[in-house]
């Protein structure tokens, strides 16, 4: 299967006064056409970041992002206005992610006059009401202002904006943590039925785990900067390798009672990213750490086809 | 029955006053609870779960949030009834509350150790600076902080920790009942896992009784032992875990709500949300405030507010669909 | 409060109907609780209903510059309802002129400020530590550190003295101002998610920035620009009461304060009028723009 978008020891620093931010360290991850690749990890391990340097929204320091085979980083002006229109993201808030001064048809028409898809008026009106009905929003909130309607009738309207220009690849940021159950169950079924119709990739940043598993092929578990281990979903959470995926998958709380008795949950708290110490990230929490652990850069292993971890007990 | 009640609300009805209409946040709300007990206060935003709590504590908006009816019982006393001045001696010393957002419940410019002071030095439990000083620590190393902290300020605790932090503040003065809004929302999976372990293991140690409020169905199986969903300001079903997680019988929107979770361990290809929205609490529909987004409703549903049907031992399902039996 | 937020999605689910209060709408009922800020706008609207009317039923030649020494100094009565000048012109009738200047100046001044201020802030916020930000703000910073008046003056008298340099020179010395204020809301503005939407659809700087973030920073832009209108009025009078503003015998309320000045002791009524005149409007504005603050704060609702 051809891949749609893939990186390269992708990296993205961060200057700050007390130090270089590692915020995304020696990424390489792909994605095909039509799948989705679930990004998982706690705040502040950079997945909103990688997701904003895969589409160029900020620029890599290092590293290659291939898009259907072509470098997005050497892109020049023109270039980019044309990948703009393939690549599109939904934001994790959907309160100040949609302008408050404009009205829905203006917000969902804004990509569509910017990159002047279509020019005519009449065609765009047509278009945005097409767009409405596809993302399940009432014909009545076309002249609505964003104050005016919920949460999740706001991120239907973020839906909408990122499908306008047709893109192929979607980049969706928490999209669905600030939501209700129920509401946040509507907005899965959309982005999961919009997938099969338009052959859309996605890119799907959270921190839910069980949201992560139901959407995506593939996961990829995100450790400060990091990715620390990567593999088909089933596999993941039927075979995880990592001690942090282990304790990732341990600590989710599962509704049903007695679903397990005595979980290990890993002590400590997430250190910071600013100029990390060599070695493995996790291993000031790991319940296995050995000295090796700080040694040198961790090389990532491939058990077992396509289920990649980077961590000593591998090797 | 044989435990005492220690909390025992009845027929509450709490409304905001706003610029233009009445919002009625908590209609005909009855609950109890029993010395020891944790409760899951389980529902969507804008069910009233905080109104629910900040009526307990009388800490409504002023002018705005007012308590229209009802009795809320606490050791024998109506709260409502009671002078502000008693009220204030309740709060934080019998009745604590944690609230969300750790951020901003702990005042940036004061040390953690004068913020956990705070409270014993109000309520007169400790005489001298020396026997506060010393509850300090001990609060500090309770929620498994190291008590040479005491002298930092909250900038200087990440989220989790300041968690910890306010959870030592509310247990300071060992009340006898912990509200907890929605604790540990703005923390990470593997840091909530620690501070619900700990919430559980100061509960069982202190005998302190908990109406935990959360939208996570999941930390209520984890931590409670009755469970009581709340949709449009009233309880539509209650009862232990068991019957909640395990009974066969349910009220329409918890079998929605339980529909909507995607499952680690059942794989299905789509969910199947409750369609529609809350109501406006505003403009609440007549009736069961359900029925519109309910599948199962009947013309019944849309005239008469349904009564409490008991489905054996404390289960509660208020809901037309089970009179008939 | 999650139960009062919600209150602001008003749809009516049993009809389907957006109840619309759209956000002017909502501003006006807000706007419409604070009577002072009512009763400003009821005189400011009176004051420019005047400056309107004046011209039509008062001519400039017979009514306003017309001297007629023999009524010099003639106390109020109702035939001069704030009495004659000492060069026996009615006071009342001059004033009700003067309101055309005034006004017009003080608002011709505001629209300089705040269209230079809106391009300066918005450049320089949008472009944080940039070399034009630099440039711009250091450029601010020296205007900021010469006092406004001085600062007219000085351009006043470097490009003569008329009512467009005046109102250019009180528009330059209060940009600066105006300019920090639209910066630091564009700042606040261009980190929200809806400007990296904008940005992920390939959205020009320019259109990013007057389509996406001023719309959003005009609240402050309004309350700032009454507030201005009412110290730019200060300003013209100030200018004119030391001679380098609107020249005579047209009449304009700071001049008109400035040449009662010599007579003040024989004659105070001289002063009460422009006075008045001036602290009405002053006062109407600022009430204005209290009001206005309060109300295109939506916090402020409940």
């Amino acid at each position: 299967m051809s891949d749609l978008i893939y990186t390269e020891g992708l990296k993205k620093y961060f200057k700050t006064p007390s130090g270089m931010l590692h915020a995304v360290d020696d990424i390489n991850l792909r994605i095909p056409e039509g799948k989705t690749l679930g990004v998982v990890g706690e705040s502040g391990c950079g997945k909103s970041t990688l997701g904003r340097t895969i589409i160029r929204l900020i620029n890599a320091t290092e590293g290659k992002v291939y898009f259907e085979g072509q470098d997005i980083n050497t892109f020049d002006k023109k270039q980019l206005k044309h990948f703009r229109k393939d690549a599109q993201m939904i934001f994790q808030d959907p309160y100040s992610s949609i302008n408050p001064r404009m009205s829905v048809a203006q917000i969902i028409a804004e990509p569509m006059i910017v990159c002047k898809t279509e020019k005519d008026s009449k065609a765009r009106e047509h278009k945005v009401k097409e767009l409405m009905d596809i993302v399940g929003l009432a014909p009545r909130f076309y002249n609505a202002y964003p104050h005016e309607l919920d949460g999740g009738r706001r991120q239907r309207i973020g839906v909408a904006r990122a499908l306008a220009l047709n893109p192929k690849f979607i980049v969706c940021d928490e999209p669905v943590s600030a939501l209700d159950v129920s509401i946040q169950a509507q907005i899965l079924n959309l982005l999961m039925d919009l997938q099969e119709e338009r052959n859309l990739a996605y890119m799907f940043i959270t921190h839910d785990l069980s949201v992560v598993k139901h959407i995506s092929q593939r996961i990829m578990v995100m450790y400060l900067g990091e990715c620390i281990e990567q593999s088909e979903t089933d596999e993941l959470y039927e075979n995880p390798l990592h001690p942090y995926t282990k304790a990732l998958l341990d600590a989710i709380p599962i509704p049903e009672i007695g679903a397990k008795k005595q979980q290990n949950i890993i002590k400590g708290e997430v250190k910071s990213p600013i100029d990390p110490a060599p070695g493995c990230r996790f291993a000031p929490r790991c319940p296995y750490a050995k000295p090796e652990c700080l040694q040198g850069k961790i090389k990532e292993v491939e058990v077992s086809p396509n289920h990649k971890v980077s961590c000593i007990l591998y090797y | 029955m044989d435990d005492e009640k220690l909390l025992d609300i009845k027929g509450l009805y709490t409304q905001y006053d706003t610029d233009d209409d009445v919002v009625y946040s908590v209609n005909n709300l009855t609950l109890s609870l029993s010395k020891g007990r944790t409760l899951g206060l389980v529902g969507e935003t804008g069910a009233g779960k905080t109104t629910t709590c900040l009526s307990i504590l009388r800490l409504l908006p002023d002018k705005i949030g007012k308590i229209t009816a009802g009795e809320i019982y606490f050791d024998g006393k109506n709260l409502i009834e009671l002078p502000e001045e008693e009220m204030r001696q309740i709060r934080g010393n019998d009745i604590a509350m944690i609230f969300q957002d750790p951020l901003s419940s702990l005042n940036p410019v004061y040390t953690v150790g004068m913020q956990i002071g705070e409270a014993l030095k109000y309520h007169g439990i400790y005489k001298n600076e020396k026997e506060i000083d010393k509850r300090v620590e001990e609060m500090l190393e309770l929620v498994g902080l190291p008590k040479e902290r005491k002298n930092d300020y909250p900038h200087q605790f990440s989220g989790g920790m300041k968690q910890r932090v306010v959870i030592a503040m509310a247990l300071a003065c060992e009340p006898k009942l912990l509200l907890a809004d929605e604790p540990t929302t703005a923390l990470d999976v593997t840091i909530q896992a620690q501070v619900l372990r700990l919430m559980n293991d100061l509960k069982e140690h202190l005998n302190t009784s908990m109406i935990l409020v959360t939208h996570d169905l999941g930390i209520v199986a984890e931590t409670c032992e009755d469970v009581a969903v709340m949709y449009a300001g009233s309880i539509i079903e209650k009862g232990s875990a068991e019957d909640i997680f395990n009974g066969d019988k349910h009220h329409p929107y918890t079998v929605g709500l339980f529909a909507s979770i995607p499952n680690l361990k059942v794989k299905t290809r789509r969910l199947k949300p409750i369609d529609g929205l809350m109501p406006d609490p505003a403009n609440l529909p007549k009736g069961c405030t359900f029925s519109p987004r309910c599948p199962h409703c009947m013309d019944i549903c849309k005239t008469e507010e349904p009564p409490c049907v008991m489905m054996g031992g404390e289960h509660m399902i208020k809901c037309h669909l089970f009179t008939s039996k | 409060m999650a139960e009062i937020s919600l209150n602001k999605n008003k749809i009516d689910e049993s009809t389907g109907e957006v109840k619309r209060r759209g956000q002017i709408a909502s501003i006006w009922f807000r706007f419409r609780k604070n009577k002072l800020a009512l009763a400003g706008l009821i005189i400011f609207i009176a004051l420019i209903v005047i400056a309107f009317i004046s011209p039509l039923i008062l001519s400039y030649e017979e009514d306003i510059i017309t001297q007629e020494i023999s009524n010099r100094f003639q106390g109020p009565s109702l035939e001069h309802l704030f009495g004659t000048d000492q060069f026996g012109r009615d006071i009342f009738k001059r004033i009700l002129w003067g309101s055309r200047t005034s006004m017009f100046v003080g608002i011709g001044v505001v629209a300089i400020s705040l269209g230079g201020g809106a391009i300066i802030g918005s450049i320089s916020g949008y472009y944080e530590g940039s070399i034009a930000d630099n440039v711009l703000m250091r450029l601010c910073d020296m205007f900021l550190a010469i006092p406004g008046t001085l600062l007219a003056i000085a351009l006043v008298s470097a490009f003569g003295n008329s009512i467009p340099n005046l109102m250019l020179a009180l528009g330059i010395s209060t940009m600066p101002k105006m300019s920090r204020i639209v910066r630091s809301s564009v700042l606040s503005l261009k980190n929200q998610e809806f400007v990296e939407a904008a940005i992920s659809c390939g959205t020009s700087d320019a259109r990013i920035m007057f389509r996406h973030i001023l719309p959003n920073a005009v609240g402050p832009m309004i309350v700032e620009g009454t507030l201005s209108v009412a110290r730019s009025i200060i300003s013209i009078a100030s200018m004119s009461f030391i001679g380098l503003g609107i020249q005579p015998p047209n009449p304009e309320w700071g001049a008109m304060l400035s040449e009662a000045k010599t007579q003040m002791i024989n004659y105070p009524y001289l002063v009460y009028a422009p006075g008045f005149a001036i602290v009405l409007t002053v006062m109407s504005l600022t009430l204005i723009g209290d009001g206005l603050r309060d109300a295109l704060d939506p916090k402020m609702k409940n």
